[in-house]
């Protein structure tokens, strides 16, 4: 089964997602809630292709392709865990409360080069070129 | 979590009989919502050799789109539907369930603007969920292309009834929820 690397660099407000895969090359700027930063992870996140059934594609009107970051994932140094972190389409952070998001065109690109879908073949790598900027929203009391 | 706020969630969760059964349609939806609001292994609520991860993900936002359709239905469960929606949404926060609270945000104006007198009404109901529902309406305005300046406007038209129907601590409640969302 192949495996698949995603590469996401966060410059401060933004970042840079990049997939390679064969001939599909995907280096796009993303977004993120600067109130729900991801903690970077040493050996990435395993991550799975799927789509989400409470979020639509906002072209076809179908479940909403995304990769899904798996159980767990951390935040804001450690001060939250949560189980709903995915990569999925979006044209800014305030489309985000805690996903990655990447302009629809590249994320279709993305998700249509894994194969086979479904299945836990995705690394997710983030790391942190400078202070990511942005205040890390307060724990819920 | 606070002792206080899991104390709350008990005691709505009653409104969710935990009926713990494994079956091949998927888990028992109230002891599962029990079960992840806790943070608790959801795997023996699902059939014997069918748990995945994945599929845990997968049930959850089954139970959030039912009940999205559920809440904007026309009908006489539609009132008890509104509370478990509003629940959700809750949960979400509860949880830092990044992907539940976008699509929460976005829902829940939907269902608002269709009929937000019910919808308010409804949430009276279990006053816990007041901060997140007011915080929610406000986050909308911050959502995406929406204009945050709109939404003085909006609270300002919602007020008078929130009042009436949170009642005066509720409602300075929500006020206060409300109006701490600044992005």
């Amino acid at each position: 089964m192949a495996a698949y690397t995603i590469d996401i660099e966060r410059k401060g407000r933004d970042g840079l997602l990049e997939f390679r895969s064969g001939s599909v090359k995907v280096s796009t700027r993303c977004w993120w809630d600067p109130g729900m930063i991801i903690d970077a992870k040493p050996g990435g996140y395993t991550g799975i292709s799927t789509t989400m059934a409470t979020k639509t594609d906002s072209v076809t009107g179908e479940p909403r392709p995304a990769i899904w970051f798996g159980k767990g994932v951390s935040y804001n140094g450690g001060a939250r865990r949560g189980d709903g972190a995915f990569i999925h389409e979006g044209t800014g952070a305030s489309w985000s409360d805690g996903c990655v998001v990447i302009a629809r065109i590249e994320m279709m690109r993305l998700i249509e080069a894994i194969k086979p879908k479904g299945q836990y073949n995705v690394t997710i790598n983030i790391t942190d070129a400078r202070s990511s900027g942005g205040t890390p929203r307060k724990p819920v009391a | 979590m606070t002792r206080r706020n899991l104390r709350i969630a008990f005691a709505s969760a009653a409104l969710f009989a935990a009926t713990v059964q494994a079956s091949a349609d998927g888990p028992d939806r109230n002891a599962f919502l029990m079960s992840t609001l806790l943070g608790l292994d959801t795997s023996d609520l699902f059939a014997t050799g069918t748990y995945t991860p994945e599929g845990e993900r997968a049930a959850l936002e089954a139970i959030y789109t039912d009940l999205r359709t559920k809440a904007g239905a026309d009908d006489i469960e539609a009132n008890d539907n509104i509370v478990r929606f509003a629940f959700l949404g809750w949960l979400a926060e509860a949880r830092n369930d990044s992907a539940l609270s976008e699509s929460y945000v976005l829902d829940l104006q939907a269902l608002f603007d269709k009929r937000g007198d019910a919808v308010m009404g409804a949430v009276a109901q279990a006053p816990f969920l007041v901060p997140n529902f007011c915080a929610t309406l406000a986050r909308f305005f911050f959502h995406g292309d929406n204009p945050p300046a709109e939404r003085f406007n909006f609270f300002m038209g919602i007020e008078p009834q929130m009042r009436v129907l949170f009642g005066p601590l509720d409602g300075a409640r929500c006020t206060v929820a409300y109006y701490d969302v600044k992005s």
